[in-house]
């Protein structure tokens, strides 16, 4: 049966305590290797901008014109028959020689839950494991911590939005930081006199209690690091200058989203993963409605191109060559692509796993270019344009990304409370994964 | 498994009751599982049972989302009945804290939110009140809400069960399909949306046996007992009044034979051809969300057993009598009844059953293991729950006078890491509810709080559980009439305007803050635990204004108060604060830790800045 292959050699790895749930202070799951895969290493941070309930591929990133297209979106050739949307994505127009587009990636699900967990995990949801499988950021918090300065006092990820996923298996420390969607930490003041006292009062009470398991020790934990934040600079840091209202529109919230993350990485103080949220692209009726994927698109265009600009301006960080950009990966990707060719009788587009686009900037990434390609309507990949010659998975993106960053993605970690083997990119099902050497070479 | 069942027909395994609390009536047949296996595995190791405050706490924490009084504690601890904890139980099932508590579980069940109208929703929610309150069985509540036809703005109205997949899908069939998929999930605990674009042979190998062997055409055919269901506005209304056309929208039954004239068909555009009452399973390319169908008219036939209506039977009246004829739909409440007091279900996630796992022999035939983590006690309650009429109250009932529920869990944990102790572990912690911590917080300051729900101008709720949706307060104004809002505020007991606001929005941010179910996007209750989360609970002013600030709320005052006057001593005070927000002793480095902060402090120093650290204790926040 299949359920044993995953079982091997984790019987003796899977001790007591672990089984609980509860660990002991000190534990840190063990690593091992299967293979071992060359990194890139080309990234110091990321930018993962996820675009919930998946964008039509075939209107933004590999656009294929057609008696449906509005003239709204501008269409224009740039060259070997591709197109761009010259009305909806004005901005990243001017800037085609600043990024790259994967347009042949193919999906797998086509749910929309199963979908986001699969392009947020690198993993197929699997209920066995739903309480183990960690979030991509809270993996490169764990992998990335013994690369964490003294005076680095942010989180090293930080998100925004809602997902299924959290930490898993991996310890609390690493479920990082999530703001609110208009990229807010709310309740940082602590506005009352005498603080300095009352907070005594309260370390000394943790102090005072018998050693904590479970949930009651994650949140001791917790609440620690929530108290390191509650510093001005911090404050500023991630809510900004100017403060402004807790709560924006959602076209503005996302705008803030950007500025935010933007500033945050620029700061350099800890966070090297900052993951936003932009939903709005499950468009099965009437997408080409102004509110809909044209506005979208046009809340997209300012931000990538105001991240691109931005990081661009800014000197690398440590003294290094180069800009903040060479320096930052960005990544905006939906769970899957939608249905090609003519609108289905809702004028609208549905779910469609088989080909998708990912947009890809700096970080090491060479820019300028759009690799692979689909047939005339955008529904078949025709050149899978990289080595393997075979469509990119969304684990083969997620590869990628991690050999940017220089995270072996092929690492396993083997005492789960499943007992089942995690392996940061999972290959169980599909066979190993391989970052996109088109995108680095 | 076979030595287990030698040990479950054992009586000589029953442990002795624990000492010094008063135990769970005898009669109890949920503990006649698990003593047996705790046994079996720990050496004849007693089961402690929790002290009569935890067990206050708990009891109503866990079935009225309440965290009860100082008070009441107090005296449910001195009563010297043995069948105290029996009577707490029946006790809180009858309160009105009870209805608010299932009426929100069920809202969240079905996602009742806005769609399209508000009044829908308000309906809906003070129907499910209505049969929560008048002690319905599942079976008539699941029949009532399958059944339905009709407006929604009736009182009494399950029309916005309709309306969650009518309103926002535009293609009927796919109205047809998803609504049925709802219906299954939330009544069956099956997810079977995928079989209505694939068979399941091929694709559901890894995911659900018991869908395997079903096809595409099998689920149209469960789809086909909704196919005589559309929306229909009769009289011809000018659409600028939006409000007029949802008073007027019918959900229509053509079974029923009443007949309606008009023409507007809301999930029945022109393009679609042929018999209304049918399910006609012809789509095209691009016609909604499905791939093609192709299959002609589909009669209605039951997924799970083939069964189809009788001659000249309403169909939507065969389904809710198929459905509750069915053991999965008794299997699949006991479920999220057991998740509820217990943290997990026997299967999870709480909607995910595959019945092709149930039970060792069926799993066998499938080449597969079984799915739920205890089977025997899952069908032992099921039956449990048949018997009884399908009385929620009758299962809970069940639940709490068991041994396993009033366990001292707290402190133990499982380690032998067998799922046969895993509810005696400390995995059953969790945090509170939202509405718990918040209607908690106020309550232990003894402040009283109003809220408003929008299109409900005269209702007002004191507590968070009972609205309908907590984050839509009603606005008091249109933006223009200022005026107007103040006296709407005053006249709701309001300071002004200002603090009206100040509370309906402060309260809808700290309960989103606590991870509450966002209805109108379809996110469920959170009980996760986040930095953004400890911050609050730190600082947050619409709470700690009450307790830090300069105008301390009513108990905070009479604390404060009662010190400087001497007429309690800091012993008491200390003491009292644990009692009131941990519902136990403090423990003696607390104790010392405590009293020492008094040295030198002003009461309206001291007792705000003890409160505060308690609220932050991780024994306030979880149960």
């Amino acid at each position: 049966m299949k359920r044993r292959n995953f079982l091997y050699g984790a019987a003796g790895a899977a001790g007591s305590f672990t089984m609980s749930g509860v660990k002991p202070p000190d534990w840190r799951p063990l690593q091992r290797r299967k293979i071992v895969m060359e990194t890139q290493g080309t990234a110091r941070n990321l930018i993962f901008m996820f675009l919930s309930g998946g964008p039509s591929q075939v209107d933004t990133f590999d656009l294929k014109p057609g008696y449906w297209t509005p003239d709204l979106m501008g269409v224009e050739s740039v060259g070997d028959g591709s197109y761009w949307p010259a009305g909806t994505l004005p901005k990243l127009n001017r800037l085609r020689d600043k990024f790259t587009i994967l347009r042949a990636v193919s999906a797998v699900e086509a749910v929309h839950e199963r979908a986001v967990y699969h392009a947020t995990t690198a993993h197929r949801e699997s209920p066995s494991q739903l309480a183990e499988v960690p979030l991509f950021g809270s993996v490169m918090s764990y992998m990335l911590h013994d690369q964490r300065k003294p005076e680095d006092i942010l989180p090293t990820f930080i998100r925004t939005g809602t997902a299924d996923a959290k930490n898993g298996f991996l310890p609390v420390e690493h479920l990082g930081l999530s703001l609110n969607g208009s990229a807010r930490l709310e309740d940082v003041d602590h506005p009352y006199a005498g603080a300095s006292e009352r907070f005594q009062l309260l370390d000394r009470m943790f102090e005072s209690m018998d050693e904590m398991s479970g949930q009651r020790q994650q949140r001791a934990v917790l609440q620690k690091k929530a108290r390191n934040l509650m510093t001005e600079e911090v404050k500023t840091l991630i809510n900004g200058p100017q403060g402004g209202p807790s709560d924006f529109a959602r076209g503005e919230a996302f705008l803030r989203q950007a500025e935010t993350a933007v500033r945050v990485i620029a700061a350099d103080r800890g966070t090297r993963v900052f993951m936003t949220q932009l939903g709005g692209w499950d468009n099965h009726s009437t997408i080409y409605d102004p509110l809909f994927l044209p506005a979208m698109s046009r809340l997209l265009d300012e931000s990538l191109a105001y991240m691109i600009e931005k990081l661009d301006s800014l000197p690398a960080s440590g003294g290094g060559p180069g800009t903040l950009l060479d320096q930052t990966l960005i990544v905006a990707m939906g769970e899957f692509g939608r249905t090609v060719g003519p609108l289905n009788l809702s004028q609208g587009r549905d779910h469609f796993p088989y080909a998708m686009s990912v947009f890809m900037a700096g970080g090491g990434v060479q820019p300028g270019r759009r690799i692979g390609a689909t047939d005339e309507r955008g529904g078949v990949i025709i050149d899978p344009g990289w080595s393997h010659l075979r469509f990119m998975g969304i684990n083969d993106v997620w590869a990628s990304i991690y050999s940017a960053l220089g995270i072996d993605w092929t690492q396993r970690f083997w005492d789960t409370p499943s007992g089942r083997p995690f392996e940061i990119v999972d290959s169980t099902i599909y066979g190993q994964s391989f970052a996109i050497d088109a995108l680095f070479e | 498994m076979r030595g287990m069942l030698i040990l479950l027909c054992s009586p000589l395994l029953f442990p002795a009751m624990a000492m010094g609390a008063a135990p769970p009536s005898r009669a109890n047949g949920l503990d006649s599982f698990f003593p047996a296996m705790e046994n079996a595995l720990h050496q004849k190791r007693n089961v402690l049972l929790a002290d009569d405050y935890s067990f206050f706490r708990r009891v109503w924490i866990d079935l009225a989302g309440r965290l009860p009084s100082l008070e009441e504690a107090r005296a449910f601890a001195d009563d010297s009945d043995p069948r105290k904890r029996a009577r707490l139980i029946d006790e809180i099932l009858d309160s009105e804290a009870f209805t608010h508590r299932w009426t929100h579980h069920l809202g969240e069940l079905f996602w009742n939110r806005i769609n399209g109208e508000s009044t829908y929703r308000n309906r809906f929610h003070f129907s499910l009140q209505e049969m929560i309150a008048s002690k319905k069985g599942w079976d008539e509540i699941a029949r009532e809400i399958l059944t339905e036809f009709g407006g929604g703005f009736g009182m009494g109205s399950s029309f916005n069960f309709w309306t969650l997949k009518g309103f926002g899908t535009r293609v009927r069939l796919d109205f047809l399909d998803d609504q049925m998929g709802f219906i299954t999930e939330s009544f069956l605990g099956v997810r079977t949306q995928c079989i209505s674009c694939h068979d399941g042979a091929g694709h559901l190998e890894e995911l659900n046996q018991g869908l395997v062997s079903k096809t595409r055409e099998d689920f149209w055919a469960m789809a086909a007992f909704l196919a005589q269901t559309y929306f229909y506005q009769p009289n011809a209304i000018e659409f600028d009044d939006q409000y007029a056309f949802y008073r007027e929208l019918q959900l229509v039954d053509v079974d029923l034979e009443t007949t309606y004239t008009g023409a507007f068909q809301l999930t029945h555009p022109e393009e679609t051809e042929g018999p209304l009452a049918e399910y006609l399973a012809q789509s095209q390319v691009g016609e909604g969300m499905r791939p093609p169908r192709n299959g002609g008219i589909i009669a209605p036939r039951y997924l799970f057993s083939g069964e189809t209506p009788a001659p000249g039977e309403i169909r939507r009246h065969a389904l809710a009598r198929m459905i509750t004829a069915d053991r999965q739909f008794a299997r699949a409440m006991v479920n999220r009844l057991w998740a509820h007091l217990f943290a997990e279900g026997f299967v999870e996630p709480l909607d995910n059953f595959d019945l092709a796992r149930l039970n060792p022999e069926i799993a066998e035939q499938h080449d597969t293991a079984v799915q739920p983590r205890d089977h025997h006690v899952l069908e032992y309650l099921t039956d449990h729950f048949i018997e009884s009429g399908f009385d929620i109250r009758a299962l809970l009932r069940l639940l709490c006078n068991s041994r396993i529920y009033q366990a001292a869990y707290e402190r133990a944990s499982a380690q032998s890491g067998s799922h046969l102790t895993y509810w005696f572990s400390n995995r059953r912690e969790r945090r509170l509810d939202a509405e718990t911590i918040v209607d908690g917080i106020f309550q232990i300051l003894d402040l009283e709080r109003r809220y408003t729900v929008y299109k409900m101008p005269d209702q007002i709720f004191g507590t968070t559980w009972a609205m309908p949706d907590s984050r839509t307060p009603n606005t008091l104004h249109n933006g223009r009439n200022v005026r107007a809002a103040e006296q709407a505020a005053q006249g709701l007991g309001f300071e002004s305007f200002a603090s009206y606001q100040h509370i309906q929005l402060g309260t809808s941010a700290l309960l989103d803050t606590f991870g509450r179910a966002d209805r109108q996007e379809l996110i469920p209750r959170k009980l996760e635990n986040t930095i953004q989360n400890s911050l609050t609970l730190l600082n947050n002013p619409v709470i700690f204004d009450h307790v830090l600030g300069d105008e301390p709320a009513p108990y905070v005052a009479a604390l404060i108060e009662a010190r400087a006057s001497d007429s309690k001593s800091e012993d008491a005070i200390t003491r009292e604060l644990f009692f009131r927000l941990l519902f136990r002793e403090p423990t003696p480095a607390e104790y010392e830790l405590f009293m020492s902060y008094w040295d030198g402090k002003a009461p309206q120093q001291a007792i705000p800045d003890m409160l505060w650290a308690l609220l932050n204790h991780p024994d306030f926040l979880f149960r």
